[in-house]
C-alpha cells in the first residue's frame, strides 16, 4: 500500500531513534499488524546501517559470551516446562521466557547513566565529518533493503511480566468482592470493517509472538479482539483480562476463543481507565476462570494505542 | 573482520541451530556491535546486558535474515541499535534531568578513510551531505548517540518543533536522495 508522508517520516524517525518510548510502543505495535509498514522500517534501518562502519569496535568483556551462551541455554530447556496440557499438534503457546524478563527487569531498575566513564576512543567533532561527506564517491544504486522486524518485545516483556506479578499475587481480593462484567460474545464469520477512532494494542509475548490484536472503539467501547496465535489447547479457553492503571485487579473482560471475537465486556468502564489499562491474556479453564480471577501467568500482553497517530 | 558472504553462512548455520557456528559469529561481530551500544547507552554494565539481549535475539531471530534485503551486519546493527534505544528511552522516561550530561557525548566518530568505506556508506554520506550542516549533524548525532527529539533540543538550543520539523524534512531529504520508495 501507500504510505503517506506522515507514515514514512514516523518510520524514518523509528529507524533514526529519535522517537520517545510511547511513540517506539506505537510503531511496534503497528509493525506487528501491518508488514507493509514493517517493510518501511526495515528499508530504514538498513540504509541507515552503513554508518556503523565510523563507530570504533569495543571489545565486550570475556564473560558476556558466557552470559549469553548460558540465556540461551535456559530459554532452550524452559520451553517444554511452559507448554499448555496439549497432546493435539497445535503449535506450543509460547510463554514469556523468565530469563529475559528478569534481564529486562534489571534494565529497568538500573541507576542513570555515567556519560563520561565510558566514551569510545576516537571520538572527533561531528564537524569533521564534512569533508567526508563531500569527498563521498559518487553513489551506486542501493541495494534492495529491508524486512526483519527487530522492533518490539522489551516494552511488551516488561508489561506482561508487571501484569504477571499483579495478577499472579496471593493477597488479591475475594471472589464475592469482585463484579464480573457481563459479557456477551458473538462469532464473526468475516473480519469487522475498519472503523475510525480506534484503539488498538497487540497483545504479545515478545515481537515474534503477537497472540492476539486487540481493537476497541473509542466511542462505544465495544472490543474486537483477532486472535492470530493457535486456538486454545482441547479443554482450555484464552480469558482477556483488563488490568487498570498501575496496581489495578485484573477484572475479566470476557473469553476469546473464537478468531474473531467482538463483545461489550468494555462497555462498564470508563474511557480513560479503558484507554490507561494493560490488558493480557490467559490460559483458563473452558469457559473462562471460574473463580473470575486469573489461575495463572498470562501469557501475552499489551496496552492500547491509537491506531493513527497525532500530530 | 569476516566478509559479508562468511557471515551470511554463519547466520544460516546459526538459524539451523548450530551454536559452533553462532560463537563464530559472536567472534566476529562482537566489538563492532558492543561499540554501537555502548556509544547509545554509555553505562558498561547496561551496556553489556543490551548486547547479550540482541545477541539472544539473533539466535532466535537468524531464521528471519534474507540476504537480499540487508548485509548480515546491517541487519544485526538494526536488532542492538532497537534494543539499545527501548532501554535508553525507557530510562528517559524516568527521569529527564539526564539532559545535564550531554554535553560530554556530543561528537560523532572518526570519518573513516573513502578506501575503508562500503559503497552503500559513501551513498548515504553523499545524501546526508547534501543537508545543512546543522541538519547534518543532527541526523549523524540521533543515529550514533541514539538520542532522542529533547535531547536534541538541548542539544541546538531549540525548541521541540523545530527539531521535529528538521528531522522530519532531512529524512524526506534523504529518502528522495537515495531513491527510497
Amino acid at each position: 500500500m501507500a504510505y503517506s508522508e506522515d507514515h514514512i517520516a514516523l518510520a524514518a524517525e523509528y529507524a533514526l531513534g529519535t522517537l520517545d518510548a510511547d511513540e517506539r510502543a506505537l510503531v511496534e505495535t503497528m509493525l506487528i499488524v501491518d508488514p507493509g509498514f514493517l517493510a518501511l522500517v526495515e528499508a530504514w534501518e538498513h540504509k541507515l546501517a552503513p554508518l556503523h562502519q565510523m563507530v570504533s569496535s569495543v571489545e565486550p568483556p570475556a564473560d558476556l559470551w558466557d552470559r549469553i551462551k548460558t540465556t540461551i541455554a535456559l530459554s532452550a530447556e524452559q520451553t517444554p516446562v511452559v507448554l499448555p496440557d496439549d497432546k493435539s499438534e497445535e503449535a506450543p503457546v509460547h510463554a514469556i521466557d523468565p530469563v529475559t524478563l528478569e534481564m529486562t527487569s534489571a534494565l529497568n531498575v538500573s541507576s542513570g547513566p555515567d556519560a563520561t566513564s565510558v566514551a569510545p576512543e576516537g571520538m572527533a567533532p561531528a564537524e569533521q565529518i564534512a569533508p567526508v561527506v563531500a569527498a563521498a564517491a559518487k553513489p551506486s544504486s542501493g541495494t534492495g533493503a529491508r524486512i526483519f522486524g527487530t522492533a518490539m518485545s522489551t516494552a511488551a516483556i516488561v508489561l506482561a511480566g508487571v501484569i504477571g506479578l499483579q495478577i499472579y499475587r496471593p493477597a488479591a481480593l475475594p471472589a464475592a468482592l469482585r463484579i464480573k462484567p457481563e459479557i456477551r460474545t458473538v462469532e464473526i464469520k468475516t473480519p469487522p470493517p475498519p472503523v475510525a477512532a480506534q484503539w488498538v494494542a497487540a497483545l504479545q509475548s515478545d515481537a515474534r509472538d503477537p497472540g492476539f490484536v486487540l481493537t476497541v472503539d473509542a466511542a462505544s467501547r465495544r472490543y474486537t479482539v483477532r486472535r492470530i496465535g493457535p486456538p486454545p489447547a482441547a479443554g482450555k479457553s484464552y480469558e482477556l483480562w483488563i488490568v487498570p492503571g498501575k496496581f489495578g485487579e485484573p477484572h475479566s473482560v470476557g473469553v476469546i476463543d473464537s478468531e474473531f471475537t467482538a463483545s461489550d465486556g468494555l462497555a462498564g468502564y470508563d474511557a480513560d481507565t479503558v484507554n490507561n489499562s494493560i490488558y493480557a491474556v490467559t490460559v483458563e479453564a473452558r469457559g473462562g476462570s471460574p473463580s473470575g480471577k486469573p489461575t495463572a501467568q498470562p501469557l501475552w500482553a499489551g496496552k492500547l494505542y491509537e491506531s493513527v497517530p497525532s500530530h | 573482520m569476516l566478509t559479508p558472504a562468511q557471515l551470511v553462512w554463519l547466520l544460516a548455520s546459526v538459524a539451523r541451530g548450530d551454536q559452533a557456528a553462532f560463537e563464530a559469529l559472536y567472534e566476529a561481530t562482537r566489538a563492532k556491535l558492543f561499540g554501537v551500544v555502548l556509544r547509545i547507552v554509555r553505562e558498561q554494565t547496561l551496556a553489556e546486558t543490551v548486547l547479550q539481549e540482541a545477541y539472544v535475539k539473533i539466535w532466535n531471530s537468524a531464521g528471519q535474515y534474507s540476504p537480499g534485503e540487508a548485509s548480515p551486519l546491517a541487519w544485526m546493527v538494526a536488532i542492538v541499535r532497537n534494543r539499545a534505544i527501548d532501554v535508553v528511552r525507557k530510562r528517559a522516561d524516568l527521569s529527564l534531568e539526564e539532559a545535564a550530561t550531554f554535553e560530554a557525548a556530543s561528537d560523532t566518530p572518526t570519518p573513516l578513510a573513502r578506501r575503508e568505506m562500503t559503497e552503500e556508506l559513501k551513498a548515504l554520506l553523499e545524501c546526508v551531505g547534501g543537508l545543512e550542516p546543522d541538519r547534518q549533524k543532527l541526523v549523524l548525532l540521533a543515529y550514533y548517540n541514539g538520542w532522542s527529539r529533547e535531547q536534541l533540543a538541548a542539544k541546538f538550543d531549540t525548541q521541540l518543533g523545530n527539531v521535529k520539523t528538521w528531522l522530519r524534512s532531512s529524512l524526506l531529504d534523504i529518502r528522495s536522495c537515495l531513491g527510497l520508495a
